[in-house]
């Protein structure tokens, strides 16, 4: 396999690489809604177009080379959209389909119409998301299905949204029995049941724009087939359309924020082979391959310490030293070991700022003087 | 003041709970069951929380007070702990707080009265001994104050320990609760919301101890903590006012510059406040359980305090400095704290 040749640093080498095999799964904004017409404001927003080979129907900016967008934000970010047909077992199954090809840091955001007593076209997002109807479970600690009820969801932004929440029940067929206090979809419930499979609690979320209320009710009769939700397609399109601004925030703040608190790059690398990618180790590697005119072998457990050792070396701005050592090393366990003996030489350097006034002020509560 | 409250449907009419909503004027209130739906599930990103965490307003069930870890105190033979909230508005990088729970959002428990019993409970236990109860060990004692004012009841609580004759009276001809004469509060924070307690008569049997660090370190590590400064200005003033006051210098962090940056804090402590009165001192290095540790680093792997070499030390699997740096650290800060404290009022900790 290995032929002598040492490939340059930042480039993958070696027994564990596994060039174009598996690639790193793309994470970026996933929106699912259930209908079409849901979908079309939102598609000529992020300028999305069809991807083909797929179950459901999906539209993407992923065109090779570059980013469709023509949303200002989302123009160097992918942005999916699914659409899943209507009701929970729609919506979970193409939903899980859809991630379980992204990335885990995908932030998906269910978009759609929902019914209550509100003002026509108000939008909320979804403070909590229950199965209605149904027995709720005790306590829902896990998702584990063989509890009795069901878990209630609690999407929290991690910033203060600036449109209101809203309790979403979701429904097994169309209801008109509106309400103040919660909203009927039939999507929701489904959406997140699939999505806390693969995202943490805080990357999905849901916003429901009302579409109807006592005084514009759902054409129930429509509604048998299933095929029309009671309201003709363009009312629905108009109604999301008129709410694509703040939907738009909404996404970006969530996204914005999300990726800010992301751990660096190296701890989002989910395939050890990547590890050997690492600016920092691959110079190293080189520089030890390159000194013993063969390749190093690394155990999966070894490229895990490895990348830590990158984590340490960058959180404390050094590289390894004692360049002597490097022709007696033969092994990954002597790469680890030559790692740990340079980078646990070192310890932060604690320097005082201009002014010492503490950091409460970006407290809630505000301290006193 | 607060984005988003989960309330606890059984406690929507109790009095607390009303007066902490009436305070927090939050956007919106979300009513749950119990606060372990939102709180505990797993797959909740504590960093991202951290910047947006909700307040849970809820009923504490099973106990309340629990038995402090071995080795740490500050001179009683008893030692115990409690904690009216869940999780911290602060934000300090090593805080186990961040290994130990699955969210971020602070859980508020309103049923003051049953922590104030199960502590009569537990004094009596120990007659003729003096009790210690730790409050500020998941949460800071007094940062959310103005919101809960537990401390205030909690004060109220334990100025009645004066007029309880003996260590068996627990409840007044009132029927008011009333806490034995051995039971000890410790107020452990880093906060400076102590109008309350100036506006007060000292009380003996409370301690406010603040948790501090030199100044770089708050910067650096302490997110939204008041400043070294602010905390011994606040220290300073309790002091003159007649409180006992205590110190904490833990965690002590390992750093390049460690000597120079304890000196510089300790000069600028004890050089404010009268060293004679100061109540306790106790000290001790920054320390993990091992699952706490590796939870930690996977939220902040670039977080230069976790780049230096921890190793996993004594039966419980606690991480640690290695002994050789943690000695010298403690050894150094022992050695200038008994510069200006007698040695029966310091508590180098071991827990």
């Amino acid at each position: 396999m290995f032929k002598g040749r040492i490939p340059p640093p930042g480039t993958a080498l070696g027994p564990n690489t596994l060039e174009n095999h598996n690639p790193e799964p793309d994470s970026g904004l996933l929106i699912v809604t259930a209908l079409l017409p849901e979908a079309t404001p939102l598609i000529e927003l992020f300028q999305l177009k069809p991807e083909a080979s797929t179950p459901f129907r999906l539209f993407s900016n992923r065109i090779p080379g570059k980013r469709a967008s023509g949303n200002r934000f989302f123009s160097h970010r992918s942005v999916t959209l699914l659409v899943t047909g209507i009701g929970e077992l729609a919506a979970t199954a193409a939903t899980a389909a859809t991630l379980a090809r992204m990335g885990p840091q995908t932030i998906a955001i269910n978009i759609g119409v929902a019914g209550a007593e509100q003002n026509l076209g108000d939008l909320f997002f979804a403070n909590s998301i229950e199965k209605y109807g149904q027995p709720i479970a005790p306590r829902n600690d896990s998702m584990d299905s063989n509890r009795s009820g069901f878990p209630v969801f609690y999407p929290h932004p991690p910033f203060r949204p600036r449109i209101p929440s809203l309790r979403v029940g979701s429904v097994v067929h169309p209801c008109t029995d509106y309400q103040t206090d919660i909203c009927f979809d039939m999507e929701a419930y489904g959406f997140c049941s699939a999505a806390r499979r693969f995202l943490d609690s805080e990357h999905i979320h849901s916003l429901k724009i009302i579409s109807d209320t006592p005084q514009s009710p759902l054409e129930t009769n429509s509604c048998a087939s299933h095929q029309s939700p009671g309201f003709s397609p363009e009312t629905i399109s108009k109604l999301i359309k008129q709410k694509t601004p703040e939907i738009e925030a909404f996404a970006t703040q969530l996204y914005q924020t999300c990726d800010q608190q992301r751990p660096d790059v190296y701890a989002q690398s989910t395939q050890t082979e990547k590890i050997r990618e690492i600016p920092l180790i691959a110079e190293f590697l080189h520089r030890v391959e390159t000194e013993n005119r063969q390749p190093i072998h690394f155990s999966v457990t070894e490229l895990r310490q490895l990348k830590r050792l990158a984590e340490r070396f960058q959180a404390l701005d050094r590289k390894p030293a004692d360049e002597r050592c490097i022709s007696k090393i033969h092994t990954g366990r002597e790469v680890i070991k030559l790692l740990e003996t340079s980078i646990n030489q070192h310890l932060p350097l604690y320097e005082a700022a201009s002014d010492n006034s503490g950091n409460a002020g970006k407290n809630l509560i505000p301290e006193q003087a | 003041m607060a984005g988003l409250v989960y309330l606890e449907r059984n406690i929507r009419e109790h009095p607390t709970a009303r007066a902490i909503l009436e305070r927090a004027r939050p956007d919106s209130i979300v009513e749950i069951e119990r606060y372990g739906e939102v709180f505990n599930p797993k797959a909740q990103n504590f960093r991202l929380q951290k910047q947006n965490p909700a307040l849970i307003v809820a009923e504490k069930h099973g106990k309340h007070i629990l038995p402090a870890p071995e080795g740490y105190g500050i001179g009683g033979e008893h030692n115990y702990y409690f904690s009216h909230m869940m999780n911290c508005i602060y934000d300090c990088r090593y805080c186990f707080l961040q290994g130990m729970y699955q969210s971020a959002n602070h859980v508020v428990f309103v049923n003051y009265d049953d922590f104030f019993e199960q502590i009569s409970d537990t004094a009596v236990r120990h007659d003729g001994q003096d009790v210690w109860f730790f409050s500020g060990y998941d949460c800071d004692s007094l940062a959310l104050e103005p919101v809960t004012r537990f401390m205030s009841h909690c004060l109220d609580y334990f100025a009645t320990a004066h007029s309880s004759a003996t260590t068996h009276s627990t409840s007044s001809s009132s029927g008011a609760m009333t806490a034995p004469s051995n039971a000890c509060l410790e107020i452990r924070t880093k906060s400076t919301q102590i109008r309350e307690l100036l506006a007060r008569d000292p009380l003996p049997n409370c301690v406010v101890a603040y948790s501090l660090s030199p100044q770089p370190v708050v910067e650096e590590l302490e997110h939204r903590t008041p400043s070294l400064e602010k905390r011994i200005t606040a220290l300073e003033k309790l002091q003159k006012h007649g409180w006992p006051i205590g110190l904490r210098f833990d965690p002590l962090i390992a750093a390049e510059n460690f000597e120079n940056l304890y000196a510089e804090m300790f000069d600028e402590v004890f050089s404010t406040l009268d060293a004679n009165n100061i109540h306790s001192v106790s000290l001790g290095s920054f320390r993990l359980p091992k699952p706490f540790y590796r939870k930690v680093i996977k939220l902040y792997p670039e977080e230069p305090m976790f780049a230096v070499d921890m190793q996993p030390t004594g039966e419980k699997a606690i991480m640690a400095y290695p002994e050789e740096l943690e000695s010298g650290m403690m050894d150094y800060c022992q050695q200038r704290i008994l510069e200006h404290i007698k040695t029966s009022r310091f508590f180098p900790c071991n827990a």
